[in-house]
């Protein structure tokens, strides 16, 4: 399946895209989008290290399974305040 | 109350609408965008938010400090897009019939935001150039502990 995933701040700047698709085999976890990402987008690795993913604008798991449908982020460490 | 804003951040405003006289204690917590980071010196300071995730995070926080706390009123706002040096990027107020739990959970509000809530800040330095915030997370895992994690 493809998914869509929201990219912010320097993972933003990154990969030069506000929206990345990503393909990934079924059934799919966070875990396995972090490593798609790592693959795809090499200068990302530090940020990726550090980030948390949301499905659909809340906090997942490395465990959680990515639905075929959702809205989901690459959240790099906060700094708002 | 929650809200994400572009405009500059009315505290006076707040405080007031934030007044009863069921509360003895009103408490304003203001962050300003500081002109030295560490030694270097900034121009402006940009925010970004994840808008829908920001908001929904922000609303979590004021319900749980409505938990934990008696509280008679609680406002979280963060400024959003290009603020000035000496200006607001956020406010809290928290009103409570007593001062101790205004302090807890105005504390308490602002150290979890920081490490919570969806918001990014991007430094405009002096020299020209900028960079975007990403603290390493506090706690540091080892590598072992960090694959066990992804």
């Amino acid at each position: 399946m493809k998914v869509k995933v929201k990219m912010f701040a320097a993972a933003r700047e990154a990969v030069g895209a506000a929206e990345v698709i990503v393909e990934l085999a079924e059934p799919a976890r966070v875990s396995d989008l972090r490593s798609a990402l790592e693959v795809e987008y090499p200068q990302l690795a530090i940020l990726l290290s550090q980030a948390l993913f949301a499905i659909d604008a809340e906090y997942a798991d490395a465990s959680t399974p990515i639905p075929a449908t959702a809205e989901i982020a690459c959240i790099p460490p906060v700094s708002g305040g | 109350m929650i809200q994400l804003t572009t405009k500059r951040i009315d505290s006076e405003t707040l405080v007031q609408q934030a007044q009863s006289p069921a509360s003895g204690a009103v408490l304003l917590f203001l962050g300003v965008t500081r002109q030295h980071t560490a030694g270097r010196e900034t121009t402006e300071l940009r925010y970004e938010a994840y808008h829908e995730m920001a908001e929904r995070e922000l609303e979590l926080l004021e319900t749980e400090a409505r938990q934990r706390w008696q509280i008679d009123e609680c406002f979280i706002v963060h400024r959003v897009g290009k603020v000035p040096l000496g200006e607001a990027s956020v406010a809290i107020v928290v009103a409570s019939p007593h001062r101790r739990a205004a302090f807890a959970a105005g504390e308490w509000l602002i150290d979890t935001l920081k490490s919570r809530v969806p918001i990014w800040k991007e430094e405009h330095w002096a020299d020209g150039s900028s960079s975007w915030i990403h603290p390493e997370p506090a706690k540091k895992l080892s590598p072992d502990a960090a694959a066990a994690n992804q």
